[in-house]
């Protein structure tokens, strides 16, 4: 029996909101998704487990005729949802009076349920989330039913606001298989036994790396699993180191190089580094336009060298000034001060 | 550095005149118009050159005070004085033409530049307003505590400007601020992006919203006309129900009545006297009745056939219409399920838009990143404050400190202690009483005037002594108060030149045996 886990596909966000890319991502989205079920289609997976957040919204019905579409173009291959903390169960929710295709089962109330395929001897185990939050332990002491069937537990959480969970306990509850998701990273806390899917497609600019689904095949009770890793783009991070001599036309095409060494397709999150000239002043707004970027940080560095600067100036108010931010700790913001005030002091001078 | 020599060789009065000095005090006694000032000019302009002011300013400039009465544009002169264990000799000629300054080190032949700042660098970069405000005391006014609080102050920023690493902390501070308001209007533009976006899905929401409204009131209409529709098609029904009882009612023709008649007729006949007659007239009767019978119920079938007809018409019509009203309450009733359908997609859109705005309430990384700069420069700005206070205050305490010892002495101990605030204004301290400056006479306050003058010219030359030049400065000082001044000069001061028309000070000196010089006008 082989089965792909998913969750946290979020159909209907737009990522990067505001910015230029964002409806497209949004399409992205539900390519990566049909990805999947072609994917499913083509390799005769026999089960498809949802582990919540399909949607990133309340769905629509139009949303829901789009995807139970897809649904019966797999009509040989089951399907399990349950609904997370983003599409959870409204009391009006439109998965609760949609007739989906025959191959569908969701897990319609908060109340523990299951699942039973004769055919493909598994049981799937959840429960749909009917608020933002459940603060309550609601997978604590589950087990399953039968012993001689494919035992899954589909679940969605697993933070203090989305029903915590004891990751130890649960992996020796008696499920053959963990299927996880609200996580967006995927991960394998188990192996072959207890894992995050992870999304399909990275949502935030903070998912660096990629992003897919868990493939697994089971023979009798054993399971094997793997991840497979499918998402069409990826948040990537620029470094670009500066010195002295940089100039903001130079830093410019040092950002397009970059881009173009990684192909363009990318969005990409640009860090400045390095000692620059103190008297430069790095014009970030004239790097967005470069390509698909959610963001530039300058945390370059004025290359003061504040033991020569220390020892010039004494116990003048430069010297202490210096004196004063170097014999503390430096975190950000001090040293920022240091080199604002620096360069103020200096400059004042003239 | 000392004076070691005055040469004038054409300057005011003064031709061709030398005047020879050395370590401790000098008396340089004149009557009025003597050329006290001239002297003073003098030294001045060796040190510092004498421009010419323009225009009107010209008239009366230094320059044209100066210029030699009868020989004008001729002015030169030369001093001697010595830095150290060196010897130098300073030449100048002040004719505007013709400026020009020569520096010689006698001690080692070195010829030296005016120009290129090497006397300037002798003197430990003194300057004229420096000049002015440590070396040169000029004529004593009445200092009152206002003004005196006014000089320290002014004395103070003079003193900050000692050495040439001087900052300017306001200017800093200035540019600090600047960029903080850049920072910020950037921040601004950010929130107002983003203000515009959400704006965007607001105006998406309150779109749905009205199209919400629009069909709530749609399906409203609607519903009443189902409604109505549905009450109509009730009452047609049973409209038509009547109409075919009634038609049921007429068909039948009741035998009752005639029955009643024929029995009528019999009792009649019984009147009669034969039976024959009994009979016939029962028969004739009965028979008539029934003739009528048969009669009204052909008339009747006649009619009812002629209302059959009319009433299939009717009833035909009458099914039309009922299926016309069936199928207009199904339509509505259809419509009615549609707008169901679509609010419930728009309460759900609405509500997605919602749950979005609530969603994107937090800063984005720029905005974030800017307000942690702004945050640093305030920090900066604080920290730099702080520090050029405790600057001040370290050099006001020494100020303070230096003023109070050199007071003490003056005052043979009856105020030990001066005390600057933050404003610079001054307390004394006799014994353990604080006194304020109001409260003493003046000549205490000249007394503290000068205490102040002594420190800020001793905190202010480190490296070598200047010579202190007074100006007719001990005019208003009462007798022992000059005795005291004069001693601490004496012990106090490597050169004095003491500048006054009086023979007051002389005679003190001799009086109290305090050593010096003369030099007459």
């Amino acid at each position: 029996m082989r089965f792909v886990h998913i969750a946290d596909v979020h159909l209907g966000m737009q990522p990067d909101r505001g910015r230029a890319w964002s409806e497209e991502r949004g399409k992205d989205i539900w390519r990566s998704f049909e990805g999947v079920i072609d994917f499913i289609k083509k390799e005769k997976i026999d089960l498809l487990l949802i582990a919540g957040d399909l949607f990133h919204h309340q769905p629509l019905v139009r949303e829901l005729k789009e995807l139970n579409y897809l649904f019966t173009t797999i009509p040989q291959c089951k399907v399990v949802i349950m609904a997370g903390n983003h599409d959870y169960l409204r009391k009006d929710s439109n998965y609760l009076s949609f007739k989906f295709s025959k191959n569908v089962n969701m897990f319609m109330s908060r109340t523990m349920s299951s699942f039973y395929f004769e055919d493909i001897g598994t049981e799937v185990f959840g429960l749909s989330y009917d608020s933002r939050e459940i603060s309550y332990p609601l997978y604590q002491n589950i087990h399953p039913s039968h012993s001689d069937r494919f035992n899954i537990l589909l679940a969605h959480g697993g933070d203090d606001k989305h029903i915590p969970m004891k990751k130890e306990e649960m992996s020796k509850s008696g499920f053959h298989y963990i299927a996880l998701g609200h996580i967006h990273k995927p991960e394998i806390l188990i192996p072959d036994t207890m894992a995050y899917a992870g999304s399909l497609e990275p949502t935030d600019c903070n998912d660096m790396g990629s992003r897919g689904f868990i493939l697994g095949e089971c023979r009798g009770s054993k399971v094997r699993i793997q991840q497979v890793f499918c998402n069409l783009r990826t948040y990537v991070e620029l470094q670009i180191q500066v010195n002295g001599d940089t100039t903001n036309m130079e830093l410019r095409e040092l950002v397009s190089n970059l881009i173009e060494e990684d192909g363009g397709n990318n969005i990409y999150k640009v860090q400045i580094i390095g000692y620059k000239d103190p008297e430069v002043e790095f014009d970030l707004d004239s790097i967005y336009p470069l390509g698909d970027i959610i963001s530039v940080e300058d945390q370059s560095e004025p290359d003061y060298d504040f033991q020569r600067l220390s020892k010039l100036h004494g116990d003048n108010l430069i010297g202490r000034y210096i004196h004063h931010f170097t014999q503390q700790g430096l975190d950000e913001s001090k040293k920022n001060a240091l080199y604002y005030g620096v360069q103020a002091l200096l400059d004042s001078k003239r | 550095m000392i004076l070691r020599e005055l040469y004038i060789e054409s300057f005011g009065q003064f031709k061709k005149t030398r005047i020879l000095l050395g370590e401790g005090i000098h008396v340089i006694y004149g009557e009025n118009e003597t050329g006290k000032s001239t002297i003073h000019a003098f030294i001045k302009g060796m040190l510092f050159g004498i421009e010419r002011k323009r225009g009107r300013a010209a008239k009366n400039d230094t320059y044209s005070r100066y210029e030699p009465w009868d020989q004008p544009n001729y002015f030169a002169g030369m001093i001697r004085f010595s830095c150290g264990d060196k010897t130098f000799r300073l030449e100048r000629n002040f004719e505007k033409s013709r400026k020009e300054a020569r520096l010689l080190c006698e001690t080692d032949g070195e010829e030296l530049s005016v120009e290129q700042g090497d006397l300037e660098m002798l003197l430990d970069g003194l300057t004229e307003s420096t000049y002015d405000n440590t070396i040169s005391i000029g004529q004593l006014k009445t200092y009152t505590d206002e003004k005196l609080s006014s000089a320290v102050q002014n004395y103070m920023s003079n003193y900050e400007d000692s050495g040439d690493t001087q900052v300017d902390v306001e200017a800093a501070i200035g540019e600090l601020k600047k960029k903080q308001r850049k920072l910020n209007i950037k921040y601004q533009e950010l929130k107002s992006e983003e203000k515009k976006k959400r704006h965007e899905i607001e105006i998406q929401r309150s779109y749905i919203q009205q199209e919400i409204q629009s069909k709530e009131r749609l399906k409203q209409e609607t519903l009443k006309q189902y409604e109505r529709a549905k009450d109509a098609l009730i009452k047609e029904e049973q409209e038509l129900k009547k109409g075919e009882k009634e038609l049921e009612d007429a068909v039948q023709e009741p035998i009752l009545p005639y029955f009643v008649i024929a029995l009528f007729v019999i009792l009649l006949a019984s009147f009669l006297p034969s039976i024959g007659l009994k009979l016939g007239f029962s028969l004739l009767g009965i028979g008539g009745i029934l003739l009528l019978w048969f009669i009204r119920k052909k008339h009747h079938r006649n009619l009812q056939i002629f209302k059959d007809g009319k009433d299939q018409k009717i009833n035909m019509s009458k099914e039309e219409t009922l299926k016309a009203m069936v199928q207009h309450k199904d339509k509505l009733s259809w419509s009615l399920d549609r707008l169901e359908e679509e609010l419930q997609e728009r309460y759900t859109m609405e509500y997605n838009k919602k749950e979005l705005l609530d969603e994107w309430m937090n800063m984005t990384v720029e905005e974030k990143d800017i307000q942690e700069k702004i945050s640093s420069i305030s920090l900066a700005i604080d920290t730099i404050k702080m520090l050029s206070e405790d600057l001040a205050k370290e050099m006001s305490g020494d100020l303070e400190w230096e003023m109070s010892s050199i007071l003490k002495e003056v005052t043979k101990g009856r105020y030990h202690q001066v005390k600057l605030d933050e404003h610079l204004g001054v307390t004394l301290y006799e014994g353990y009483q604080m006194i304020r400056l109001e409260q003493v006479s003046k000549g205490t306050i000249e007394q503290v005037y000068f205490a102040l003058r002594m420190a800020v010219t001793k905190k202010f030359w480190t490296t070598q002594s200047m010579p202190l030049l007074f100006d007719e400065s001990f005019a208003m000082y009462d007798e022992s108060r000059l005795i005291q001044a004069l001693h601490w000069l004496s012990k106090n001061s490597k050169q004095s030149l003491i500048f006054t028309c009086h023979k007051r000070e002389e005679e003190l000196l001799n009086q109290e045996g305090i050593p010096y010089s003369t030099i007459r006008l």
